[in-house]
């Protein structure tokens, strides 16, 4: 998958330039990520043909299905996407089995509704409305939603956000499964270091609509300069550093620590300060002890 | 007493509401996905009829009807179908007047759903007219129901235009709200009473019901 997209984009006042050129093998996962209001929705978006770019193209395995100088951009409808929206969007007037049934494509066998329900562990939400089901299994189902067709890009817009941590990791571990199985090119979108050092292999780090950092998980997460942990220091004894971050209470081994804070500093630790080692989680099949 | 105004306003109000729900989806579907920049003129010429007076309308429409008018002439050769002072041209008067009823909530509920249902059907393949169909008008029922009571209930109300264009011929176009005036004018106000409470009754139930239903619907949401 091929993509050069520009547009110009508005922040809050200021227009500012979306440039975004980036290819992924095939089947891989693709993260991306940056502050809210960097274009990460909008490239999604454009990549699936519901917002249109100024200029550039998008190329998936040869087929051309953007490309201003040449005037083609295929439909929506034409473009093999799927694509869990932020707010998962599923038809409401519609049960679970109904959202995926109307899914399939014309002719498509009705087989693989059970296969997806199945594999995303929802079979027995089958017959549920939409509205009667918690955060977490709504995120299930768009995302079978989304797989149904068997497309060739999976458009993820921050499917985990709205989710706690224990749900989070339980549909990442599903997402995963999900992605060895079918191996489609998936772009996901988070804020979430953790996820995206855990599923992607290619990150993109984006800031007023440009590229700022591209790679591997574990070079970008470890280069962008982002803060890590920040938090009021409540306690020091010897190297000891006690820490408030975000209402809970953390303690930090920092040498010299007594020279180097005081009761009351903001300590703040920037990834340029530390090294992160990040790498792919393997899934444990080894279930002896 | 003559029962035959009520008959004649039922049926212009049935005729109106179901040819409005088959003229007015397509209109609503026009607007919704086609109408980017012309949609403030086409909402304003929808709404005309609400703040136009009835008897401008109806001269109008007098103006079109008339066997010298265009459409009088067309309906005329083709159909051999009088349009002024005729039960027909009642319909077609009443279906533009009563339009913004019809169209105004469905498309107002329609703009309210989130735009990701219209984006999620397109990405799973599916057309405008099949989103609309299976995915967007089933999400708004209530707003359809609301479309059709109003278009029924404004259609029996209408006084103006009728008047313009239908007269008041029995059984033709004497519609209730054409009778009381007719009563009245020949100081028969036993009957004009009977017909303007039976008017005021239903219009009164008809706003309670639209307007419970609506109520259980918020509620039922909280």
């Amino acid at each position: 998958m091929k993509v050069s997209l520009q547009k110009q984009l508005r922040g809050g006042k200021n227009f500012f330039q979306l440039d975004v050129p980036f290819e992924i093998p095939s089947g891989e996962m693709l993260a991306v990520m940056g502050p809210s209001g960097a274009g990460k929705t909008t490239l999604l978006k454009m990549i699936a043909g519901l917002v249109a770019p100024d200029r550039g193209s998008i190329e998936i395995n040869g087929q051309l299905w953007y490309q201003s100088q040449k005037r083609i951009n295929l439909r929506t409808q034409d473009r093999s996407i799927g694509y869990v929206f932020q707010d998962y969007a599923l038809f409401p007037n519609m049960s679970v089995r109904k959202n995926l049934e109307y899914a399939l494509a014309a002719g498509q066998s009705r087989e693989i509704i059970d296969e997806v329900l199945d594999l995303i562990h929802i079979q027995n939400l089958a017959n549920q409305k939409p509205t009667a089901l918690s955060g977490g299994q709504q995120q299930r189902v768009a995302l079978a939603r989304a797989i149904i067709r068997r497309p060739k890009v999976l458009l993820l817009d921050e499917p985990f956000a709205a989710l706690d941590e224990i749900m989070r990791s339980k549909l990442q571990d599903d997402l995963m499964e999900l992605h060895q199985r079918y191996r489609t090119t998936t772009l996901l979108v988070s804020h979430n270091p953790t996820e995206v050092a855990r599923m992607a292999s290619q990150v993109l780090m984006l800031r007023d609509g440009q590229i700022v950092h591209q790679g591997r998980p574990a070079s970008v997460l470890a280069s962008s300069g982002d803060v890590l942990l920040k938090g009021e220091v409540l306690a020091i004894d010897q190297d000891r550093v006690t820490v408030v971050i975000k209402n809970s209470l953390s303690t930090l081994v920092i040498s010299n620590a007594t020279s180097r804070y005081k009761v009351g500093d903001t300590l703040s630790i920037n990834s340029e300060d530390y090294q992160i080692e990040s790498k792919k989680v393997e899934r444990n099949t080894d279930n002896s002890y | 007493m003559n029962w035959s105004p009520f008959w004649l306003s039922f049926k212009l109000a049935s005729v109106t509401t179901v040819l409005l729900f088959l003229l007015g989806i397509p209109l609503v579907y026009f607007i919704y996905f086609y109408g980017r920049s012309s949609k403030p003129l086409l909402k304003a010429v929808i709404s005309l009829p609400l703040v136009l007076p009835p008897t401008v309308l109806g001269y109008y429409l007098l103006l079109l009807l008339r066997p010298e008018g265009w459409l009088g002439q067309l309906s005329q050769q083709w159909l051999d179908i009088r349009l002024v002072f005729s039960f027909p041209g009642l319909v077609i008067g009443s279906i533009i007047f009563s339009l913004p009823f019809m169209v105004n909530p469905i498309l107002s509920a329609l703009e309210n759903l989130p735009d990701t249902y219209r984006e999620a059907a397109y990405t799973l393949g599916k057309s405008r007219w099949n989103t609309l169909i299976h995915v967007l008008l089933p999400n708004i029922k209530a707003s359809l129901w609301v479309g059709g009571v109003m278009t029924f209930a404004h259609t029996i109300g209408e006084f103006g235009v009728v008047l313009m264009i239908g007269g008041s011929i029995p059984e033709q176009t004497r519609v209730a709200s054409i009778a009381i005036y007719n009563e009245v004018e020949m100081l028969n106000y036993a009957d004009a009473n009977v017909y303007a409470a039976i008017l005021l009754l239903f219009s009164f139930i008809v706003l309670i019901l639209v307007y419970l239903y609506q109520h259980q619907r918020t509620q039922g949401i909280i």
